[in-house]
């Protein structure tokens, strides 16, 4: 299978972010629009609906090395969270915690992270975790 | 700025509920708080509790939105914040029906035969609401029907259906039709649920149904039999019912096994038919299919017993299951059920075998009028088309002509599909009975394994 460019790819999903192509519930784009490298992100993941989430929005940053997108980029929780796969000191969240981290493809990109966070939060047995204040940060 | 047209952009926006919209603004001009506060006459959301989510940042309200980097097309999101008015929405949502879903599931639906709409509206005028608002005045309203007093004497459980706040409520009422559909089909099929089922069935559904029947023996006598003829007990109450379900083929060894070839007096014997087909008045058509299914054995059986009687063992090969005649010849059925001890009762399960079975029937004799329920068999139910069809196919195939000459339609269909192989298609339509799509899903699997 054809290796597409890390740059390739990274414009394409900046272009996604920045259109909103996506569900609507997150967002992502950089974090400053002259990094050429685009190595640094933000992200935001609106709270799931029905869970002790709802009506917050959480901020992250992401960060895309070199060997993006055959590595996985590492990703922080900036908003307090409580979730079994984030750090709770660092807000870092784990790779081994979170499958597709953990199982990462070349395909994937930020937004399947996002999601797959989102999909954490409205878990049955995470979406009534005892939460930090709104706007507390890491 | 003598040129303000060049900073025009339009930027769409997109609500997390809605519809997205375009707006066309100046981000070099405006804060995101006045911004905002123009979304908000086309939003429902109130300024203050809008939050704006661009490329992954939340928009602050004191910085200019050009900081952000917004762009001709790009999407900004329109999200509600915490503290707004959904969250007292939600606290002021009525004490969740919760309660009363248990208690309905677990009962049977006595709104089930009236006019919904209807309903609603009396329900939401002004005076019944008052009326019904107290609860001594209902009481008496419905311990004024002698009936209906008699009923609730005999079982107190129905009482609190007589509280008819969900009546108002089409939210309420359509979750509780819903519920009882469900909690219908759930029953079934746990360990011991068909037990439950009776007894359900006996505590609400036929008390409620006989109370606005006049007075009316012969379905408890009916329903009694059915029970002895089961081995059924009635599970004790408070306690969790764990006897499986019971067999109706089973066989039984208290009995004598004269089984005539007489049609009638089979299915008379098989008393799951009789009375859940036609006695038991369930409301809904979700349920009607479920019984019609459970019957499902007991007509497959017949046809059997019926060929052979006829003398015509080639019906047996058609139904294929090994196993089926040996089956048969021990059921064992009880002759003490048959119509001999109820003519009302056989006069109705011939009613329903010549629904099954129009051709054989037609011949026999003139039926008086369907006296059961319509909607349990006069529905165009698929489960019962097909099964005429394939009884239909099956009494064909006993004759002895050609099956090129019976399938000829069949054939030329397959055909015009681009089925080549006659041979082949013979056999599948012989194997299916006739049923070309049966046939064809037959033929398509053929060629899959090969």
């Amino acid at each position: 299978m054809a290796k597409v460019p890390r740059n390739f790819k990274l414009l394409e999903e900046l272009e996604k972010g920045e259109k909103g192509l996506g569900d609507g519930t997150c967002s992502y784009g950089l974090s400053n629009g002259e990094d050429i490298y685009m190595s640094n992100w933000n992200g935001t993941i609106i709270g799931p609906a029905g869970t002790i989430h709802e009506n917050r929005i959480y901020s992250l940053k992401l960060y895309c090395d070199e060997n993006y997108p055959e590595s996985p980029p590492t990703v922080h929780f900036i908003s307090r969270i409580n979730l079994p796969c984030v750090n709770q000191h660092t807000g870092k969240v784990e790779p081994s915690r979170l499958s597709c981290l953990a199982q990462w493809k070349s395909s994937y990109g930020l937004e399947d992270i996002l999601l797959e966070l989102r999909r954490e939060m409205a878990n049955p047995v995470n979406k009534k975790l005892p939460q930090p204040p709104e706007g507390s940060l890491f | 700025m003598e040129d303000s047209n060049e900073q025009l952009i339009n930027v769409k926006f997109r609500p997390s509920t809605g519809d997205g919209f375009d707006y066309r603004f100046d981000p070099g001009q405006l804060t995101v708080q006045q911004l905002k506060e123009k979304l908000a006459l086309r939003t429902t959301i109130p300024a203050d509790s809008m939050r704006l989510v661009y490329s992954g940042r939340v928009l602050k309200d004191e910085d200019m939105v050009d900081l952000y980097g917004v762009k001709e097309g790009h999407t900004i999101h329109v999200v509600r914040g915490a503290d707004n008015r959904a969250a007292e929405q939600a606290a002021n949502v009525p004490p969740s029906s919760t309660g009363q879903r248990s208690t309905n599931s677990a009962t049977t639906n006595p709104f089930a035969n009236f006019d919904q709409d209807l309903m609603r509206s009396m329900m939401n005028s002004p005076m019944i609401r008052h009326l019904l608002s107290n609860p001594e005045i209902v009481r008496s309203m419905v311990m004024q029907n002698p009936t209906m007093r008699q009923m609730i004497e005999r079982n107190p459980e129905i009482g609190h259906i007589i509280t008819m706040d969900m009546a108002r409520n089409p939210e309420l009422m359509r979750e509780m039709m819903r519920n009882n559909d469900r909690a219908l089909a759930n029953l079934e099929t746990i360990p011991g649920g068909f037990n439950h089922l009776r007894r359900m069935y006996h505590t609400l559904q036929e008390p409620l149904e006989s109370a606005g029947r006049h007075n009316d023996q012969s379905s408890e006598a009916a329903n009694r039999r059915l029970a002895e003829m089961l081995n059924v007990e009635s599970p004790p109450e408070g306690r969790i019912n764990v006897t499986p379900l019971p067999n109706p083929w089973a066989p039984r060894n208290n009995n004598n096994s004269s089984t005539s070839g007489n049609i009638t007096s089979i299915f008379g014997g098989i008393p799951s038919f009789g009375i859940m087909g036609l006695q038991m008045p369930f409301p809904s058509p979700s349920s009607a299919s479920r019984i019609a299914n459970s019957t499902q054995g007991s007509t497959t059986q017949s046809t059997t017993q019926n060929s052979q009687a006829n003398g015509t063992p080639n019906a047996t090969s058609l139904t294929n299951a090994p196993g089926t005649t040996q089956n048969f010849s021990n059921i064992n059925l009880p002759q003490n059920l048959s119509m001999s001890t109820d003519p009302e009762y056989s006069r109705r399960i011939q009613q329903v075998m010549q629904r099954f079975m129009p051709s054989q029937f037609a011949s026999r004799q003139q039926m008086p009028q369907p006296y059961y329920p319509t909607s349990l068999f006069g529905s165009p139910n698929p489960f019962f088309t097909n099964m005429s069809q394939s009884l239909g196919a099956s009494q064909t195939t006993t004759t002895s002509e050609p099956p090129e000459t019976r399938f000829r339609a069949q054939l030329q269909t397959l055909e015009e599909m681009g089925f080549m192989d006659q041979a082949e298609n013979i056999r599948a339509l012989l194997a299916a009975g006739g049923d070309v799509n049966s046939a064809i899903e037959l033929l398509l699997r053929n060629l899959n394994s090969a």
